[in-house]
Protein backbone atom coordinates (compact mmCIF):
# COMPACT_ATOMS: atom_id res chain seq x y z
CA UNK A 1 0.00 0.00 0.00
CA UNK A 2 0.79 3.71 -0.53
CA UNK A 3 0.31 6.04 2.00
CA UNK A 4 0.12 9.27 -0.62
CA UNK A 5 -2.99 7.23 -2.13
CA UNK A 6 -4.84 8.14 1.42
CA UNK A 7 -3.89 12.00 1.58
CA UNK A 8 -6.13 14.36 0.30
CA UNK A 9 -4.79 18.12 0.34
CA UNK A 10 -8.06 18.73 2.73
CA UNK A 11 -6.42 16.77 5.05
CA UNK A 12 -2.75 18.59 5.49
CA UNK A 13 -2.71 21.52 7.52
CA UNK A 14 1.19 22.81 7.12
CA UNK A 15 0.48 25.47 9.74
CA UNK A 16 -0.75 24.30 12.90
CA UNK A 17 -1.50 26.77 15.32
CA UNK A 18 -1.97 24.95 18.52
CA UNK A 19 0.48 24.59 20.82
CA UNK A 20 -1.13 22.13 23.52
CA UNK A 21 -2.01 18.29 22.83
CA UNK A 22 -5.83 18.89 22.80
CA UNK A 23 -5.65 21.74 20.50
CA UNK A 24 -3.67 20.33 18.03
CA UNK A 25 -6.01 16.76 18.12
CA UNK A 26 -9.18 19.37 17.64
CA UNK A 27 -7.41 21.18 15.14
CA UNK A 28 -6.23 18.27 13.10
CA UNK A 29 -9.50 16.33 13.38
CA UNK A 30 -11.14 19.36 12.37
CA UNK A 31 -9.36 18.47 8.76
CA UNK A 32 -12.25 15.63 8.99
CA UNK A 33 -15.10 16.16 11.05
CA UNK A 34 -16.15 19.89 12.09
CA UNK A 35 -19.39 18.52 14.50
CA UNK A 36 -19.76 17.58 17.87
CA UNK A 37 -18.46 14.00 17.05
CA UNK A 38 -15.38 15.44 16.67
CA UNK A 39 -15.10 16.63 19.92
CA UNK A 40 -16.18 12.52 20.64
CA UNK A 41 -12.99 11.54 18.93
CA UNK A 42 -10.71 13.80 20.31
CA UNK A 43 -11.58 12.82 23.74
CA UNK A 44 -10.91 8.87 22.76
CA UNK A 45 -7.77 10.15 21.15
CA UNK A 46 -6.78 11.65 24.33
CA UNK A 47 -7.69 8.31 26.17
CA UNK A 48 -5.19 6.68 24.45
CA UNK A 49 -2.67 9.46 25.10
CA UNK A 50 -3.31 8.48 28.44
CA UNK A 51 -1.52 5.21 27.65
CA UNK A 52 1.63 7.04 26.70
CA UNK A 53 2.24 9.49 24.17
CA UNK A 54 1.87 8.67 20.71
CA UNK A 55 5.04 11.12 19.81
CA UNK A 56 7.55 8.78 19.24
CA UNK A 57 10.49 11.11 19.27
CA UNK A 58 12.21 13.09 16.53
CA UNK A 59 9.67 15.35 16.60
CA UNK A 60 6.57 13.24 15.32
CA UNK A 61 3.73 11.91 16.84
CA UNK A 62 1.43 9.76 14.87
CA UNK A 63 -2.17 10.05 17.40
CA UNK A 64 -4.26 7.27 16.17
CA UNK A 65 -7.88 5.42 16.99
CA UNK A 66 -10.94 3.92 15.82
CA UNK A 67 -14.59 5.12 15.31
CA UNK A 68 -18.02 4.13 13.42
CA UNK A 69 -17.58 7.99 13.48
CA UNK A 70 -14.81 7.47 10.37
CA UNK A 71 -16.60 5.62 7.71
CA UNK A 72 -13.66 4.84 6.18
CA UNK A 73 -9.57 4.96 7.15
CA UNK A 74 -8.25 8.84 7.22
CA UNK A 75 -5.40 9.89 7.50
CA UNK A 76 -4.34 13.87 8.51
CA UNK A 77 -1.32 15.42 8.27
CA UNK A 78 -0.34 18.57 10.60
CA UNK A 79 3.09 20.42 10.99
CA UNK A 80 3.47 23.02 13.37
CA UNK A 81 6.91 25.00 13.00
CA UNK A 82 6.54 26.46 16.37
CA UNK A 83 6.54 22.70 17.97
CA UNK A 84 3.89 21.47 20.11
CA UNK A 85 4.60 20.27 23.50
CA UNK A 86 3.37 16.65 23.11
CA UNK A 87 5.03 14.63 25.83
CA UNK A 88 6.54 12.45 23.13
CA UNK A 89 9.11 9.89 24.33
CA UNK A 90 12.35 12.23 24.38
CA UNK A 91 10.62 14.99 26.00
CA UNK A 92 11.23 17.37 22.33
CA UNK A 93 8.66 19.20 21.06
CA UNK A 94 6.25 17.28 18.02
CA UNK A 95 6.62 19.44 14.52
CA UNK A 96 5.08 16.46 12.79
CA UNK A 97 1.84 14.80 12.94
CA UNK A 98 0.06 11.88 11.05
CA UNK A 99 -3.28 11.44 12.57
CA UNK A 100 -5.00 7.77 11.69
CA UNK A 101 -9.05 7.49 12.19
CA UNK A 102 -10.27 3.95 10.92
CA UNK A 103 -13.31 2.27 11.47
CA UNK A 104 -13.62 -0.20 14.08
CA UNK A 105 -13.59 -2.84 11.27
CA UNK A 106 -11.50 -2.64 8.08
CA UNK A 107 -11.05 -4.90 5.86
CA UNK A 108 -7.14 -6.10 5.33
CA UNK A 109 -6.06 -4.93 8.39
CA UNK A 110 -5.63 -1.37 7.09
CA UNK A 111 -4.86 0.41 9.93
CA UNK A 112 -2.17 -1.52 10.85
CA UNK A 113 -0.23 -1.56 8.13
CA UNK A 114 -0.41 2.38 7.49
CA UNK A 115 0.09 3.05 11.04
CA UNK A 116 3.94 1.09 10.01
CA UNK A 117 3.58 2.71 6.54
CA UNK A 118 3.52 5.99 8.33
CA UNK A 119 6.30 5.13 10.59
CA UNK A 120 8.33 4.56 7.98
CA UNK A 121 7.94 7.10 5.69
CA UNK A 122 8.18 9.20 8.60
CA UNK A 123 11.75 8.37 8.83
CA UNK A 124 12.13 9.71 5.62
CA UNK A 125 10.58 12.89 6.28
CA UNK A 126 12.72 13.30 8.86
CA UNK A 127 16.05 13.28 6.85
CA UNK A 128 17.71 16.55 6.60
CA UNK A 129 13.54 17.68 7.45
CA UNK A 130 12.51 17.33 4.20
CA UNK A 131 9.16 17.86 5.79
CA UNK A 132 9.64 21.02 6.22
CA UNK A 133 10.23 22.10 2.47
CA UNK A 134 6.85 21.73 1.20
CA UNK A 135 4.85 25.05 1.13
CA UNK A 136 1.32 23.20 0.01
CA UNK A 137 -0.09 20.26 0.53
CA UNK A 138 -0.02 19.12 -3.18
CA UNK A 139 3.32 19.61 -2.26
CA UNK A 140 3.35 17.59 0.44
CA UNK A 141 1.65 14.36 -1.30
CA UNK A 142 4.27 14.73 -3.77
CA UNK A 143 7.22 14.20 -1.66
CA UNK A 144 5.54 11.62 0.22
CA UNK A 145 5.20 10.00 -3.15
CA UNK A 146 8.77 10.39 -3.78
CA UNK A 147 9.91 9.51 -0.41
CA UNK A 148 7.95 5.71 -1.28
CA UNK A 149 9.23 5.91 -4.96
CA UNK A 150 12.80 5.44 -3.07
CA UNK A 151 11.67 2.83 -0.89
CA UNK B 1 -26.99 13.37 20.45
CA UNK B 2 -28.24 12.73 23.56
CA UNK B 3 -25.60 12.96 26.66
CA UNK B 4 -26.85 9.57 27.47
CA UNK B 5 -25.66 8.60 23.87
CA UNK B 6 -22.69 10.31 24.14
CA UNK B 7 -21.77 8.39 26.92
CA UNK B 8 -22.01 4.76 25.17
CA UNK B 9 -20.64 5.63 21.83
CA UNK B 10 -17.84 6.75 24.53
CA UNK B 11 -17.64 3.73 25.81
CA UNK B 12 -18.16 1.92 23.04
CA UNK B 13 -14.64 3.68 21.75
CA UNK B 14 -13.00 2.47 24.81
CA UNK B 15 -13.97 -0.76 23.74
CA UNK B 16 -12.28 -0.66 20.38
CA UNK B 17 -9.46 0.36 22.37
CA UNK B 18 -9.32 -2.91 24.92
CA UNK B 19 -9.66 -5.03 22.47
CA UNK B 20 -7.10 -3.66 20.13
CA UNK B 21 -4.73 -3.72 23.05
CA UNK B 22 -5.49 -7.02 23.75
CA UNK B 23 -4.35 -8.12 20.62
CA UNK B 24 -0.93 -9.41 20.32
CA UNK B 25 -0.48 -8.63 16.92
CA UNK B 26 -1.03 -5.01 17.78
CA UNK B 27 0.84 -4.38 20.56
CA UNK B 28 3.76 -5.93 18.60
CA UNK B 29 3.08 -3.52 15.60
CA UNK B 30 2.67 -0.27 18.30
CA UNK B 31 5.78 -1.22 20.34
CA UNK B 32 8.09 -1.64 16.43
CA UNK B 33 6.69 1.53 15.30
CA UNK B 34 8.33 3.13 18.59
CA UNK B 35 4.99 3.61 21.39
CA UNK B 36 5.59 3.62 24.56
CA UNK B 37 3.16 2.57 27.21
CA UNK B 38 3.52 4.37 31.00
CA UNK B 39 1.07 1.82 32.10
CA UNK B 40 2.49 -1.24 32.92
CA UNK B 41 -0.86 -2.66 31.64
CA UNK B 42 -2.36 -0.54 29.41
CA UNK B 43 -5.40 -3.11 29.44
CA UNK B 44 -6.01 -2.95 32.84
CA UNK B 45 -5.36 1.14 32.83
CA UNK B 46 -8.48 1.12 30.32
CA UNK B 47 -10.52 -0.99 32.36
CA UNK B 48 -10.67 1.32 34.75
CA UNK B 49 -11.55 3.98 32.71
CA UNK B 50 -14.41 2.23 31.49
CA UNK B 51 -15.47 1.75 35.30
CA UNK B 52 -15.47 4.92 35.68
CA UNK B 53 -17.37 5.84 32.44
CA UNK B 54 -20.06 3.40 33.96
CA UNK B 55 -20.57 5.85 36.72
CA UNK B 56 -21.86 8.01 34.03
CA UNK B 57 -24.23 5.41 32.23
CA UNK B 58 -27.65 4.61 32.91
CA UNK B 59 -27.42 0.81 33.75
CA UNK B 60 -30.63 0.33 31.83
CA UNK B 61 -28.62 1.50 28.44
CA UNK B 62 -25.39 -0.57 29.85
CA UNK B 63 -27.42 -3.64 29.88
CA UNK B 64 -28.90 -3.69 26.54
CA UNK B 65 -25.14 -2.12 25.10
CA UNK B 66 -24.07 -5.71 26.97
CA UNK B 67 -26.91 -7.79 25.32
CA UNK B 68 -26.43 -5.74 21.64
CA UNK B 69 -22.49 -6.24 21.46
CA UNK B 70 -22.83 -10.25 23.10
CA UNK B 71 -25.61 -10.79 20.24
CA UNK B 72 -23.80 -8.87 17.48
CA UNK B 73 -20.23 -8.78 18.51
CA UNK B 74 -19.52 -5.72 16.27
CA UNK B 75 -21.05 -2.61 17.28
CA UNK B 76 -23.61 -1.24 19.46
CA UNK B 77 -24.00 2.16 18.15
CA UNK B 78 -24.58 2.85 14.63
CA UNK B 79 -25.21 6.18 12.45
CA UNK B 80 -28.10 6.23 10.47
CA UNK B 81 -27.13 7.29 6.84
CA UNK B 82 -29.30 8.03 4.65
CA UNK B 83 -32.25 6.80 6.35
CA UNK B 84 -30.67 3.54 6.28
CA UNK B 85 -29.50 1.79 10.08
CA UNK B 86 -25.92 1.83 9.84
CA UNK B 87 -25.47 -2.14 11.53
CA UNK B 88 -28.39 -3.86 9.47
CA UNK B 89 -29.04 -1.10 6.79
CA UNK B 90 -32.53 -1.59 6.98
CA UNK B 91 -34.68 1.61 6.47
CA UNK B 92 -35.12 3.51 9.98
CA UNK B 93 -38.73 4.88 10.22
CA UNK B 94 -38.95 8.81 9.32
CA UNK B 95 -40.92 9.60 12.51
CA UNK B 96 -37.60 8.84 14.55
CA UNK B 97 -35.54 11.13 12.78
CA UNK B 98 -37.98 13.85 14.25
CA UNK B 99 -36.79 12.55 17.55
CA UNK B 100 -33.59 13.02 17.13
CA UNK B 101 -32.36 14.05 21.12
CA UNK B 102 -33.86 11.10 22.30
CA UNK B 103 -32.11 7.45 22.89
CA UNK B 104 -33.15 4.94 19.67
CA UNK B 105 -32.39 1.77 18.68
CA UNK B 106 -33.19 0.39 15.45
CA UNK B 107 -36.49 -1.36 15.10
CA UNK B 108 -34.84 -4.05 13.00
CA UNK B 109 -31.84 -5.31 14.87
CA UNK B 110 -31.99 -3.39 18.11
CA UNK B 111 -28.79 -1.59 18.04
CA UNK B 112 -28.60 2.36 18.88
CA UNK B 113 -29.17 4.69 16.30
CA UNK B 114 -27.64 8.16 16.13
CA UNK B 115 -28.42 10.70 13.19
CA UNK B 116 -25.33 11.95 11.56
Amino acid sequence: MNLYNLLKPECINLSLSGRKKKDVLRELMGCIRKDKDSDLLVSTLLKREDLGSTGIGKGVAIPHGRSLVADKLEVVVGRSDAGVEFNAIDKKPVHLFFLIVAPPQDPGNQYLITLGRVAVVCQELLKRKRYEKPQTPEEFIALVKEIEGEL
Amino acid sequence: MSDELKSLLELQHLDYMIKDWRNTEMRREFKKIGFQTTAEDPVQMLLKKRKKLLERINPALYQMYQRIISRYNDWAIVPVVNGFCGGCFSKVPTELSGQRGAVHNCPNCGRFIYWD
